[in-house]
């Protein structure tokens, strides 16, 4: 049984031995066979010794999403210790130090040291979503997703033995409770409104893997571009000039678009998904194409917003977000 | 718009953001051989992505080794690694990368800093401080004894093709012509019976200049471990251009004598060739080669070393020492002894680039059965653990002869100077330009010479005028009106000095100096100041600029003698050299450059090849600063202002170094329409790739000459100094 451990949050690995020789601990950091990093740090006989291994197993975590493959994305990794002399002689053959499946995922300060999913107060099996009311009445059954009428899904889940797996549900779907999860997910339909049948977000949620959301209303797109100019002389060797060609030239035009959604009405506790989108690294937006409405496709974008409030019932009444994003991309492709 | 793409060891960095490259190209830095590979440095700040993180292996976690060998470090930033930049997936330049630091945020990294080095290395960085000493001159060629017979023959006649000679310059002796027998020793008359003339001993050997060329050529290559082959281009540096391939150094580093006397009669013989398997240490001719990229590149260690040499059975009671060279300078030597003896060398001798050479000083001829020197040591070899051992053994033929001869070694003998120097030296008396061609070759050409240096088919290869030798590089014409921005110009004066002096660093000689004190001016010294006249006379001096600039060759420039029969005043064929100072004593002075001319039919002089005995001839080589004698034929010389012809007597000879060489570009300078125009234009890539500085700019109706040019490689954006045709 695995444990997930959340790679953006700092990930301990921690070594003991009692040796009077002991000078040094060599760690091994390894994915299957292939060692990516080996690591020897001073240690001293009876006292821990650790390293940090976050930032170099998430060097080897590569997040993809194409607009259809949920998956989950994990690096399995074994940390490796070896106490040895300050020469570099084994004192002892090679420990476990840690080990464990490292996601894309962050634990809160809150969440304390090596946070593990589904962190704390959750437990499993769980969907790997905001809980409607954690904590409160009866736990781990209470999630919901929220997608319009006649549109299919995926929702992460985690196992009681900590097998993280997406699960889908059909376009005329109301509820799902898979086996593994032991939970049941409610999904809320949407009408459709005068702004269409809403977009979808796609983003790497607190728990490391693909999560949607949808925006129900309001959705503007903007284009914005920079160039450069400069002022030709088109003075001709006759003396002459061209009133066709322009002395003011262009050059270096480059243009990104952005995308201004709103959320249409959220319940409260929903404010969660909309503070795992803003702090997330990877996000997508699945769209209709320009030249062909009909048909979907997915590009990667940046949430632009780089604050919300959080909004309450008591409040704000209705609770609502109007997320900004922008074009991973130029629009003029300039890939080289 | 171009897009720029960087990998280290073919992996491609992530980047911030467009990263933008500037080029700056001057004519000034073509005139300088110091700048013919210009060095290319850029610095990056890249992020601290996942795939950046991989490559450097988050250099700032000291504690991540190695994963296959763990005493050096995940990354090893002590090591530049090889490196490329591409712009739109075209190669740009290649180099190497040097990881400077990390930086980080919240004790996350967040950029590396890394400098991408291009794998052109300016010129001082390859050749260093390295002196002409340090050529290899491995060739048997210089094998050379000094005695009588050889210096004679070396007088008389061209050796070899006239690699080296010997000229009629004496570094003591006040030589004079006196058509009556007189007890004056230093009388060139020669009568049978009387011991009068010029000992042997006065003289000294004198290399081509071409020589030292092909000599730089042979010892700084990619095989013995440097950057780049510098290869020159035959454009100037070419045996049918007499005006440099007439041309000699005179072999003269230290005042007097070649061997001073001494109490105890040795003699010092270098070793003959090596032979044997090179596999760290090079070997060329007789010279032992530490390539530097042995100890960079390998990060190899010599452990031990040791010469050991066994004399033949007939030469077993002969006492001998072994003595090593460094770069011609004696580093080491053994005890007197007999008998098979060794000598190791101090490990601080074994330096990167160093020229090793081992003689054997002894008292009388020996045998030499067996010469050999050992090396051993280690290396490391890029992606494998551990070092690994080698042991280089180089042995010198069986039984060769050391004779109880006088050697003269070039490269003891040869002037103290850097190779940079001499190369600046030839660019400032020549007005030379240099560049890289697409095969790497050094094109050193003329900036704008007349049409007298032409040497092949009427053309001399003159950069702003003609294509090079390989026909390529001709000068072209771009329209570039279009691409010109009008916003913004400047127009400004172009005339940056009142005055500009040529001259030579080293006028100390006595005929030199005489010429001064009885003429007023420094001989062969040209002050210009603006005249129309190609020989540089004439001008005013103009006083919107206060400065004067120097052009200063760092040679020695003598004044030549032709002697006059002492009986009759009748004058001979005789013009000799005096190398002593202002006082007539031994003078050492800045390296000696003539021409040399081979008479035939000359008048006799009397040389003395032993104290009791001498021998006339009527040939000898003649030292002189123009490159003919007589009226007849060119009138090119090395002097920078007409003076009068030290053998004619008369100032015809008019083709100075200033009005071949210099004289085009210079008074163009001093054109009273000549101005300086700064432009800033946004030129497409057929020009931007293609453009040469010797090519020509048409803006509107105009048209001008390159002075610089800064590029912004990723827009096209150029930043122009322009200077117009006059």
């Amino acid at each position: 049984m695995a444990t997930n451990y959340a790679l953006r949050s700092p990930l301990y690995a921690t070594a003991n031995y009692v040796s009077a020789t002991l000078g040094q601990f060599k760690f091994r950091i390894l994915t299957g066979t292939t060692v990516l990093y080996t690591i020897i740090k001073p240690a001293s006989s009876g006292v821990d010794c650790f390293i940090e291994v976050a930032e170099l197993l998430r060097d080897y975590l590569n997040i993809t999403f194409d607009g259809t493959n949920y998956t989950p994305q994990k690096i399995s990794f074994e940390i490796r210790n070896t106490p040895q002399t300050a020469a570099g002689v084994n004192l002892n053959s090679e420990g476990l130090a840690l080990s464990g499946d490292g996601w894309e995922a962050y634990g809160l300060f809150t969440d304390g040291k090596n946070p593990e999913l589904p962190f704390e107060n959750r437990q499993k099996p769980t969907w790997l979503l905001p809980e409607k009311y954690p904590v409160t009445g009866t736990p781990n059954d209470d999630f919901f997703v929220y997608v319009p009428f006649d549109v299919g899904g995926t929702v992460a889940g985690i196992s009681f033995g900590g097998v993280v797996s997406f699960f889908p549900f059909s376009d005329a779907a109301t509820s799902i409770n898979p086996s593994t999860i032991g939970a049941p997910l409610t999904i809320s339909r949407i009408g459709c409104t005068k702004y269409g049948t809403g977009r979808k977000i796609t983003f790497i949620n607190k728990y490391g893997v693909l999560q949607d959301l949808w925006f129900f209303l309001k959705a503007v797109k903007d284009i914005s571009r920079t160039n450069e100019s400069f002022q030709s002389n088109t003075l001709t060797s006759s003396a002459n000039f061209s009133q066709t060609n322009a002395p003011t030239k262009l050059f270096n035009t480059r243009a990104k678009q952005k995308h201004t959604l709103s959320s249409g009405y959220y319940p409260e506790y929903m404010n969660a998904s909309f503070e795992e989108l803003l702090l997330s690294e990877y996000v997508w937006y699945t769209r209709a194409e320009d030249d062909q409405p009909n048909s979907l496709e997915t590009i990667p974008v940046i949430v632009k917003t780089s604050s919300i409030k959080y909004k309450t019932n008591l409040n704000d009444s209705l609770i609502e977000y109007v997320i900004e994003f922008e074009d991973a991309f130029d629009y003029i492709n300039n890939i080289r | 718009m171009q897009e720029l793409q960087l990998y280290i060891e073919s992996e491609r960095l992530d980047l911030f953001k467009d990263e933008s490259i500037t080029l700056t190209q001057t004519i000034q830095n073509i005139k300088d051989v110091a700048k013919v590979f210009t060095s290319f440095t850029q610095t990056f700040n890249v992020p601290a992505s996942k795939t950046n993180n991989r490559i450097f292996k988050h250099y700032y976690n000291f504690h991540i080794v190695n994963n296959d060998d763990n005493s050096i470090s995940g990354f090893d930033a002590r090591l530049k690694k090889s490196g490329k930049i591409e712009l739109n997936t075209i190669p740009f330049k290649t180099g190497r990368i040097k990881l400077e630091g990390v930086g980080l945020k919240n004790n996350l990294a967040h950029t590396y800093k890394i400098t991408f080095f291009g794998n052109t290395v300016e010129l001082p960085d390859i050749l260093g401080d390295d002196k002409l000493d340090s050529l290899l001159f491995g060739s048997s060629d210089y094998d050379l004894e000094y005695k009588a017979s050889t210096i004679r023959a070396y007088l008389m006649t061209s050796q070899g093709n006239g690699k080296l000679i010997v000229p009629l310059i004496t570094h003591t002796q006040r030589l004079y012509y006196s058509g009556t027998v007189s007890s004056n020793t230093d009388n060139l008359f020669f009568q049978g019976g009387t011991i009068q003339g010029v000992p042997f001993s006065e003289l000294k050997f004198a290399i081509r200049l071409y020589e030292l060329i092909l000599e730089i050529e042979d010892k700084y290559t990619v095989a013995n471990g440097y950057a780049n082959n510098l290869i020159f281009s035959r454009d100037f540096f070419n045996t049918s251009n007499p005006a440099f391939y007439n041309l000699y150094m005179w072999l003269h580093r230290k005042s007097g004598n070649v061997n001073p006397p001494q109490q105890v009669i040795s003699f010092t013989s270098p070793s003959p060739s090596w032979t044997g398997t090179q596999t760290q240490i090079l070997r060329n001719g007789n010279t032992i080669f530490i390539p530097s990229t042995f100890f960079l590149g390998s990060n190899g260690r010599i452990l031990d070393n040791e010469i050991k040499v066994t004399p033949a059975n007939q030469s077993q009671s002969v006492d001998y020492q072994i003595v090593v060279f460094l770069n011609g300078a004696q580093v080491a030597i053994s005890s007197s002894g007999t008998g098979q003896r060794t000598l190791t060398l101090a490990s601080q001798f074994l330096i990167p680039n160093g020229v090793l050479t081992v003689s054997l000083l002894h008292s009388s001829v020996m045998v030499i059965q067996a010469m050999e020197w050992e090396f051993e040591g280690d290396f490391t070899v890029s992606g494998q653990p551990g070092r690994t051992s080698f042991t280089d053994t180089f042995n010198t033929p069986a039984n060769w002869t050391a004779a109880a001869v006088f050697s003269f070694d070039v490269r003891q003998q040869i002037p103290d100077m850097t190779i940079i120097s001499f190369l600046t030296s030839m660019f400032k008396m020549f007005n030379l330009v240099a560049y890289l061609n697409d095969s790497n070759v050094i094109v050193v050409r003329p900036l704008e010479a007349t049409s007298v240096s032409s040497f092949v088919s009427g053309k001399n290869f003159s950069y702003l005028t003609d294509d090079d030798i390989s026909n390529e590089n001709a000068p072209v014409n771009y329209n570039i009106s279009e691409f010109v921005d009008t916003k913004t110009s400047e127009v400004n004066i172009a005339l940056p000095y009142k005055e500009i002096v040529y001259e030579y660093e080293g006028l100390g000689t006595f005929l030199a100096k005489q010429h001064n004190q009885l003429f007023g001016s420094d001989w062969g010294t040209l002050g210009y100041i603006g005249g129309t006249d190609p020989e540089g006379t004439g001008g005013i001096n103009f006083n919107a600029s206060t400065e004067t600039y120097k052009v200063t060759v760092p040679l020695e420039h003598m004044k030549f003698e032709r002697l006059v029969n002492a009986a009759n005043g009748a004058n001979t064929d005789i013009q000799w050299g005096y190398s002593v100072n202002e006082n007539q004593q031994p003078f050492i002075g800045k390296p000696l450059i003539f021409y040399a001319i081979l008479q035939t039919s000359a008048t006799p002089i009397s040389f003395i090849n032993t104290p009791t005995s001498t021998q006339s001839t009527n040939a000898y080589w003649t030292p002189s600063n123009s490159l003919v004698l007589g009226n007849a034929g060119t009138k090119q010389n090395i002097n920078f202002n007409n003076e009068l012809n030290e053998f004619t007597g008369t100032n015809t000879f008019i083709d100075t170094l200033f009005n071949v060489y210099h004289s085009n570009y210079i008074i163009d300078v001093f054109n009273t329409s000549r101005r300086l125009t700064k432009i800033t234009s946004y030129l497409p890539l057929n020009i931007l790739f293609n453009f040469e500085l010797n090519d020509t700019f048409t803006i509107g109706l105009n048209t001008y000459i390159i002075n610089s040019i800064t590029t912004n490689l990723q827009n096209g954006k150029s930043s122009m100094e322009l200077l117009n045709k006059v």
